[in-house]
C-alpha cells in the first residue's frame, strides 16, 4: 500500500514536471548589434552558421550576394567576400557543365544544343563590342546563397552566371550554374567543386537550394519543373538528391509530399526550398506546410504536436478553392488562408530537435505574420517544451533563428529599419 | 437609400485604389528634378533580381527611345527594401547609374500599376503614358 502511495507521488510529480516544461519561456539575455559596412550590408538572411567553438557565426545573404563572419561576443565583422567576377572564370576553366537540355522528338528525350562553359576573355572574342558587354556580360549577378562550416573551412553553395556556347557553335548565352565553392576559415583559397549534372535523369539545382553535408555524401535540393510535361508525370516529383564525394549523383533521396501532389500544387509550394538541417545522428528534412519532420538516415518520422493548426484537411481546402477559381497559380495570401502555420527552420539542439514555425493571419489580399512557435522534441517524438516568440520587439522583426551548440544559446536575429541588424541570445527555462 | 450610399461608396473605394497617389509621385518628381518636358521612367525591382528582370526593362526603354514615345526622360529604379543602405547593395550589383528610391512594397499600388508591372512611364503631370508588365 505504502509502495503504491509512492509510485502515485512519483507519477504526479512526473505529470507536473512535464506540464511545467510544456509552459517553459524563452528568456532573452543579450543583445549583440551586428555590424555592416560598406560592401556587407544584409538586406535578408538566408542562412547562418555556427562554428564548432561557437566563436564565429557565418551569415549568408542570398539577395547582397554576400557572406560574412561576425564575432559571436561582439557582433563585428571578422571578414567577408562579395562574389564578383572572378568566381565565373574559376567555373568556366573547371571541369563544370552547363545543365543539359532535354526535348521530346518522335516520342525520344533528345537533347537540344551541346554547351560548354567559356571565360569572359573567350566570350568577348567571339562576341566582341562594348554595347555587349554592357548588355550582357555586365549585368551577371552572382550570390553565395548558403555556406556552411565543414571539416576543412567553409563550403558554400553559389549561384554563379557563365557565359555559355553551343558547340558546333549556333549561339552563345550566359546561364546561372549552382556549384560548390570551398574556402578556409579565413575566406581565402577558393576551389570550386563541381557537381556532375551530364545524365538526363538528374534533375537540376535551383537557385534557391539547401544543401546538408552528411556522412561524406551531398544532400542537395532539386527538382524538375520539365519532368511533368517530358515524363507525362505528375507525381513523385523529386525534390532531394545525393551526390557522392566527388560530385557523382548517386540517387533522389526524397520526393515532393503527398500533400503536395494531392493538391496539384506541385513545385508551387515549393519556390524557396526543402528545409534541411544534420547533426551527427541523422539528416532531418521538411517542408514548409506539412506538419512532419522526417528522419531521413533511420527513416523516421517525427509528428508535429499540438500545432494550432491541421494543415492536412485544409491541403483539401485548398485544393477545391484552386478548382473553383480555375488556376492553381496561387499568392501568398489564398496559401495562408487555408495554411496559416509554415515551418521555418529545423535546429538540432543537443541531443534534441527545435522547430520554428510561424503562424500569419490574412485579410484581404494582405497577410501579417503574427508570432513565432518554437517547439522543442526529444528525438522519441516526445514534446518537451513549446513558447511563442514575438515577430516584432524593441529589436525589431525576427528573421532567423537558429542554436550555438557550444555556448548552449538560442540565436535570434532581429532587424530594424532604422537600427539595422541585432543579435539576441536566449535560454530556455 | 441604402442601395445608393452602396454603389458611391463601392465608387469611391475604386476610384482610391485605381488612382494615382499624387504626393508620392510628387516625391519621385522632386527626387529625380523631372522638368515639364521629361518623362519619368519608373523600373519596379528588388534586390538580387535576375538579370533577366532588369534588361528586360531597359531593353524597352530603349525600344521606346527609338519610337519616339519616350523622348527626354530621368530613370528612377523604385527598389523594395527596408533601410536606405540596402539601396546600395542595388547600385554595386547593376553598376546603376541613375535615381534609385527605396520602395516600401506599396510603390506598385501608389503608382496604379499591378503586381506584375516592371515598367512604367509617366510624364510630367502624372499621366502614364507606358507600362510593360
Amino acid at each position: 500500500m505504502k509502495q503504491n502511495k509512492y509510485y502515485l507521488k512519483v507519477i504526479v510529480l512526473l505529470f507536473f514536471v512535464s506540464i511545467s516544461n510544456l509552459f517553459s519561456k524563452i528568456s532573452i539575455e543579450s543583445k549583440t548589434t551586428i555590424e555592416e559596412n560598406e560592401d556587407c550590408i544584409f538586406q535578408t538572411i538566408s542562412y547562418i552558421d555556427v562554428s564548432n567553438d561557437g566563436n564565429r557565426i557565418l551569415i549568408s545573404d542570398a539577395q547582397s550576394g554576400t557572406i560574412c563572419q561576425i564575432n559571436y561576443s561582439s557582433g563585428k565583422i571578422i571578414n567577408y567576400l562579395v562574389p564578383d567576377l572572378t568566381l565565373c572564370d574559376i567555373v568556366a576553366n573547371s571541369t563544370a557543365r552547363p545543365y543539359k537540355q532535354w526535348e521530346m522528338k518522335n516520342n525520344k528525350v533528345v537533347e537540344t544544343l551541346n554547351w560548354k562553359f567559356i571565360t569572359f576573355k573567350q566570350a568577348e572574342n567571339i562576341y566582341p563590342g562594348k554595347q555587349n558587354q554592357e548588355t550582357m556580360f555586365g549585368l551577371i549577378i552572382n550570390n553565395f546563397s548558403i555556406s556552411k562550416y565543414n571539416k576543412t573551412g567553409i563550403i558554400s553553395l553559389s549561384n554563379i552566371d557563365v557565359p555559355k556556347i553551343s558547340d558546333p557553335f549556333v549561339s552563345i548565352f550566359v546561364q546561372g550554374a549552382t556549384e560548390f565553392f570551398q574556402f578556409d576559415n579565413n575566406l581565402k583559397g577558393i576551389k570550386i567543386f563541381p557537381l556532375n549534372q551530364e545524365n538526363k535523369d538528374i534533375p537540376p539545382i535551383p537557385a534557391s537550394s539547401n544543401f546538408c553535408i552528411f556522412k561524406n555524401y551531398y544532400y542537395i535540393t532539386s527538382l524538375d519543373p520539365s519532368r511533368a510535361s517530358v515524363d507525362k508525370k505528375s507525381d513523385s516529383l523529386p525534390i532531394l538528391a545525393v551526390y557522392d564525394k566527388n560530385g557523382n549523383f548517386i540517387k533522389i533521396k526524397r520526393y515532393l509530399p503527398y500533400y503536395y501532389e494531392f493538391s496539384e500544387l506541385g513545385y508551387t509550394l515549393t519556390d524557396r526550398s526543402l528545409l534541411l538541417a544534420n547533426d551527427e545522428d541523422d539528416l532531418y528534412a521538411s517542408f514548409w506546410f506539412v506538419d512532419y519532420i522526417d528522419f531521413l538516415n533511420k527513416s523516421y518520422h517525427l509528428k508535429l504536436k499540438d500545432l494550432p493548426y491541421a494543415q492536412k484537411d485544409d491541403f483539401r481546402k485548398l485544393k477545391k478553392y484552386c478548382l473553383e477559381k480555375g488556376s492553381f497559380d496561387v499568392h501568398y495570401y489564398e496559401i495562408f488562408r487555408f495554411l496559416p502555420l509554415m515551418i521555418n527552420n529545423i535546429i538540432p539542439v543537443k541531443n534534441d530537435i527545435a522547430v520554428l514555425s510561424s503562424i500569419y493571419t490574412v485579410t484581404g489580399k494582405e497577410y501579417i505574420l503574427k508570432e513565432y512557435y518554437l517547439q522543442l522534441y526529444h528525438k522519441t517524438g516526445e514534446l518537451v517544451k513549446q513558447d511563442t516568440i514575438s515577430n516584432n520587439n524593441k529589436n525589431g522583426a525576427l528573421k532567423y533563428v537558429t542554436y550555438n551548440k557550444a555556448k548552449n544559446k538560442l540565436l535570434l536575429f532581429r532587424k530594424d529599419d532604422k537600427k539595422g541588424w541585432s543579435m539576441e541570445t536566449a535560454k530556455w527555462d | 437609400m441604402g442601395l445608393r450610399i452602396s454603389i458611391l461608396l463601392f465608387m469611391f473605394y475604386s476610384l482610391n485604389l485605381y488612382s494615382l497617389d499624387e504626393n508620392y509621385f510628387n516625391e519621385l518628381k522632386t527626387k529625380v528634378n523631372l522638368q515639364k518636358d521629361e518623362q519619368l521612367v519608373v523600373l519596379f525591382q528588388s534586390i538580387g533580381n535576375c538579370s533577366r528582370c532588369y534588361v528586360l526593362p531597359l531593353d524597352q526603354v530603349s525600344k521606346l527611345k527609338q519610337e519616339g514615345k519616350v523622348t527626354k526622360c530621368k530613370l528612377l529604379a523604385l527598389v523594395i527594401c527596408d533601410r536606405d543602405l540596402e539601396l546600395n547593395i542595388y547600385k554595386k550589383q547593376h553598376a546603376w547609374k541613375y535615381y534609385l528610391y527605396r520602395d516600401d512594397g506599396k510603390g506598385h499600388k501608389r503608382l496604379e500599376a499591378k503586381e506584375t508591372t516592371y515598367l512604367s512611364v509617366f510624364d510630367y503631370y502624372g499621366k502614364k503614358i507606358y507600362e510593360m508588365e
